[in-house]
């Protein structure tokens, strides 16, 4: 139970993280948390000749409040977005996502980048993020780039990082203040990975409907007619077998019953800070 | 070997660590500070858990290199606290542990709740609670504890939040030409096959797949093991007996995870009614689980020129991987595995090859794997006929 042995580093700047990850080729995993690759690592289910200790890097513990957006450095914890330690552009719906992460003791030290890299298809961030719309800021040796949360995670723990890439952190549009938002994710028990999780979003003012499903086995989904899903003139159930046909549908209740909840509660709350 | 300086307990200690030592083992190792238990070492069962600068966190997940500068507070530490001290003494009093394991953990846990959130409910107590596993007092004392210590007013702790900046930077060593650990090669035999397939039982997978190629022409590529091995990505023969048995390995990567099944299955093919059994079992040596899956298979016409594939899997892993083998997860990634077999299979019927993705993220499946093996030994065994 104790992870192989391995070579450690505190680089000074995201540069120095780059250059370290394209010397190592391919052999050097970036950590801050280590709360999802710890267990892994403890249990030699991965094996890594080097980490490269992101947590503390100041580039991505930074928190910037734009006109239109909120970014979100890669490094900054559940537990500081779950306590209000940074703002949180969506007013209060992030905030109540990050407090069901997991347990405390985890959001202590989990950070939003580090879900997002790892990829768990069940993970809160993933879907969260994918329905309000983020982008992620990646970082290469030479450029910088920013794509859609849902083009970032290209599968079940895989992510659009090259070898020699960081993620920076997320940019999180901000919602209109009459904008609606629901979130639902089934646990067998508290903390535990969903087995089955819903967000639906919609913001009339900026003309933005989505509706994703989450713990999939693969990335969130984004539903087709999200706005029809939101107005009740297509059920979750059609819904799902129509952007799903493969799937059989009775492996699928859970997530009808999921944006069931997730419309629910965006049609009886969830102005932004409610 | 990593040089760090940390306060622990209010004391400076400066030492040189392993960077692989995590700081509950660096703690009780050598500073002989045994008050922080370990349970699980894998961050479920919070025994661990300490205060690492004043917050909450499982000291099996959190590396003694990586608290160079930190404030370390374990169980020992908050001897004089007059919150924790109260605390305690509402455990005493409610019952609130018995064999005491999970204590040091369900202290400090219960010390960041009352701190943080005085105003909560039971229900939530047990929210917060949810994180810190006891199996002998049960969580009523401990609940009743934390309502004690909330119900009358909780003490100052001495112990709050405190952010941590980076002061002391390293470099990584120049990496030497070591091997990528990915590719370490397991050596030895697979374990003997005992049991049967009625014995399997487990997690249940049907896929149907429809593929371009006469239900004739596709019995013809599966039904010989080495031609359908090498459609299926990581997949490799070692040998095939007469007796239907077959020995092979299958490496997986899925994202950080990279698992290499050693293991052998026995085929059987029914030509009659194209259909067929593989039954098998496999072990990785590098997470050290074990994995028992039987697959039937069955191929049907399916319009012109066409055919349908079903599979029926039925699959048990054991060992670390288990954890990852979430059905919903197994079940996208045989999908994608099947796209390439299939599409293999189809270009190897028209002749041409069909080159994998190299960077795909699953090269192949554990799960999938024994499934694949199960037909490729059903393809030997076919050929045996």
């Amino acid at each position: 139970m104790k992870p192989v042995s391995f070579d450690y580093s505190v680089p000074e700047n995201s540069l120095a993280v780059v250059e370290h990850l394209k010397n190592a080729q391919g052999t050097a995993k970036i950590v801050a948390g280590n709360q999802s690759l710890g267990p892994m690592l403890n249990l030699r289910l991965v094996r890594t000749n080097a980490l490269i200790d992101v947590g503390l890097l100041a580039e991505v513990r930074k928190c910037v409040v734009n006109q239109d957006n909120v970014f979100i450095g890669a490094g900054i914890t559940h537990a500081e977005i779950e306590d209000g330690d940074v703002q949180d552009p969506t007013n209060g719906w992030m905030r109540e996502a990050a407090g069901n992460i997991a347990y405390r003791a985890v959001r202590s030290r989990g950070t939003i980048g580090g879900s997002l890299c790892h990829a768990d298809p069940a993970a809160d961030w993933l879907i969260v993020l994918t329905g309000l719309k983020a982008f992620a800021i990646v970082q290469g040796l030479s450029s910088n780039r920013k794509l859609p949360v849902e083009n970032f995670i290209t599968g079940p723990f895989t992510n659009d990082l090259k070898e020699d890439e960081i993620l920076m952190g997320v940019e999180v549009p901000k919602p209109s203040a009459t904008a609606k938002w629901g979130y639902w994710k089934f646990m067998r028990q508290v903390g535990e990975f969903a087995k089955a999780s819903a967000v639906i979003y919609h913001d009339e003012h900026k003309q933005i409907t989505r509706c994703a499903i989450g713990a999939l086995g693969r990335q969130p989904l984004l539903l087709h007619n999200p706005e029809k899903i939101f107005d009740g003139t297509l059920t979750p159930a059609n819904a799902i077998k129509e952007s799903l046909p493969d799937r059989d549908f009775a492996e699928m209740t859970m997530h009808v019953t999921a944006i069931e909840r997730a419309l629910s509660i965006a049609r009886n709350r969830s102005e932004p800070g409610k | 070997m990593h040089e760090i300086s940390m306060t622990v307990n209010g004391s400076v200690v400066q030492a040189s660590v392993e960077p692989r030592t995590h700081l509950a083992d660096f703690l009780r190792d050598d500073l002989l500070l045994t008050g922080t238990h370990l349970g699980c070492e894998q961050g479920v069962c919070g025994a661990c858990t300490i205060l690492v600068d004043g917050r909450p966190v499982r000291s099996c997940l959190t590396f003694a290199c990586g608290c160079d500068g930190a404030d370390i507070r374990t169980i020992e530490g908050l001897n004089d606290d007059p919150l924790m001290k109260q605390i305690q003494n509402a455990f005493c009093e409610n019952h609130g542990l018995q064999c005491g394991y999970c204590t040091p953990g369900m202290l400090a846990t219960a010390y960041d709740i009352v701190r943080r959130l005085p105003d909560i409910d039971d229900q939530q107590v047990r929210k917060e609670l949810s994180g810190n596993l006891c199996r002998c007092t049960g969580y009523a004392g401990i609940v009743a504890a934390i309502r004690q210590v909330l119900d009358s007013g909780p003490e100052n702790a001495s112990v709050t939040p405190i952010t941590r900046e980076s002061t002391r930077f390293s470099e990584l060593p120049k990496i030497e030409k070591k091997n990528p650990i990915t590719e370490i090669t397991v050596q030895g035999h697979p374990e003997s096959l005992d049991i049967s397939p009625e014995e399997i039982t487990g997690v249940n997978l049907d896929k149907e797949v429809i593929l371009e190629l006469s239900n004739e022409k596709l019995w013809e590529i599966i039904s010989d093991l080495p031609t359908v091995a090498s459609c299926i990505p990581g997949m490799s023969l070692e040998s095939v007996g007469d007796d239907g048995s077959v020995i092979g390995r299958l490496t997986i990567a899925v994202g950080p995870i990279k698992a290499s099944f050693s293991g052998k299955g026995i085929v059987n093919f029914n030509p009659a009614n194209t259909s067929g059994q593989l039954y098998g079992a496999g072990t990785d040596r590098l997470t050290r689980s074990k994995i028992l899956a039987s697959l039937s298979f069955n191929i049907e016409h399916f319009e012109e020129n066409c055919s349908k594939l079903s599979l029926h899997v039925i699959y048990d892993i054991r060992g670390p991987l288990s954890q990852f083998g979430r059905k919903a997860l197994v079940e996208e990634i045989a999908d994608s595995l099947l796209k390439d077999i299939t599409r293999s299979i189809v270009a190897k019927a028209s002749g041409t090859e069909h080159k994998i993705p190299e960077n795909r993220s699953f090269k192949v499946l554990p799960f999938m794997g024994t499934v694949l093996k199960s037909l490729i030994m059903r393809l030997f065994r076919q050929k045996k006929f």
